[in-house]
């Protein structure tokens, strides 16, 4: 019975996988099983979706990177 | 027809005024390492005046810079992706998140999770949290993510790229998800 069940790390993995690939029939039912059961893999699928939703905008917030101007003449030396 | 009409040339001493933040911006999304994308930018202008005669000036310049430094960043990606053991053996031997049955971790595992009406996509404060902890990844997880995220490549062309195994492709974004879940937790949720 015990090799039927998926470990937490298991579980984890595969929820991650699913947002971009469809699993395997086999995967998906041992998914379920262990879903269905275990309330912190459950709190890890909704966690990691929020995650994912933003991490598509995550560079909106990014500040712009600028070379200050002494770096400017550093590369302009260097490729001369 | 013979021959094409471009009106497209190169101002190689203008480079450096018109080209250097744009392309070092574009790098720094892309590669967590100032030191690294600045190396890149000089890279990149270095191999443009060499190549300058090839220029047919079908593209622009700013595109044909631009097609030359996505080369670049993906010259090192690849050897990022070279040091794939030491990354296994690191996650291996540091594997904080679960115990040896594979149950969570009493400390790392998730907690419930307040989310207010001012958690929303928009919010950018939570944002600025998360992006913090996205700069704390490693340098593959984070070429995977820019791949993944800015690019919008599907996984089996992030493995091609990489020369990576697909399997080995689920175990950096599976680690890199508990390690922006943990973060996220600890600086925004539990903070």
């Amino acid at each position: 019975m015990k090799r039927l069940m998926l470990s937490c790390e298991q579980a984890s993995f595969l929820i991650v996988k699913k947002e971009e690939k469809n699993l395997s029939v086999k995967e998906r039912m041992l998914l379920w099983m262990h879903l269905s059961m275990c309330s912190l893999c459950k709190m890890f699928a909704i966690q990691n979706k929020f995650i994912s939703d933003r991490l598509k905008h995550i560079h909106d917030v990014a500040e712009t990177q600028s070379l200050s101007d002494a770096e400017k003449r550093e590369l302009s030396e260097s490729i001369k | 027809m013979s021959g094409t009409i471009n009106n497209n040339i190169l101002n190689p001493e203008k480079w450096i005024d018109n080209y250097a933040d744009f392309l070092y911006n574009f790098i720094c999304c892309r590669v967590n390492d100032k030191i690294h994308a600045k190396d890149i930018v000089q890279d990149i202008f270095l191999s443009a005046w060499k190549g300058k005669d090839q220029y047919k000036g079908e593209a622009s310049e700013k595109s044909w810079l631009v097609s030359i430094c996505k080369n670049k960043i993906t010259d090192y990606y690849r050897k990022q992706a070279k040091e794939l053991t030491q990354y296994l053996t690191e996650f291996e031997n540091h594997n904080d998140y679960f115990d040896a049955e594979g149950s969570w971790d009493k400390v790392l595992m998730p907690k419930a999770w307040q989310v207010s009406a001012d958690d929303s996509i928009e919010n950018k404060e939570l944002r600025k949290v998360l992006a913090e902890c996205y700069k704390k990844l490693q340098q593959l997880q984070f070429a995977v993510f820019s791949m993944k995220y800015i690019d919008d490549m599907e996984s089996d062309e992030i493995c091609k790229v990489l020369d990576i195994s697909s399997s080995n492709y689920w175990v950096l974004v599976h680690r890199a998800k508990l390690q922006l879940r943990a973060c996220l937790e600890k600086n925004w949720f539990y903070k």
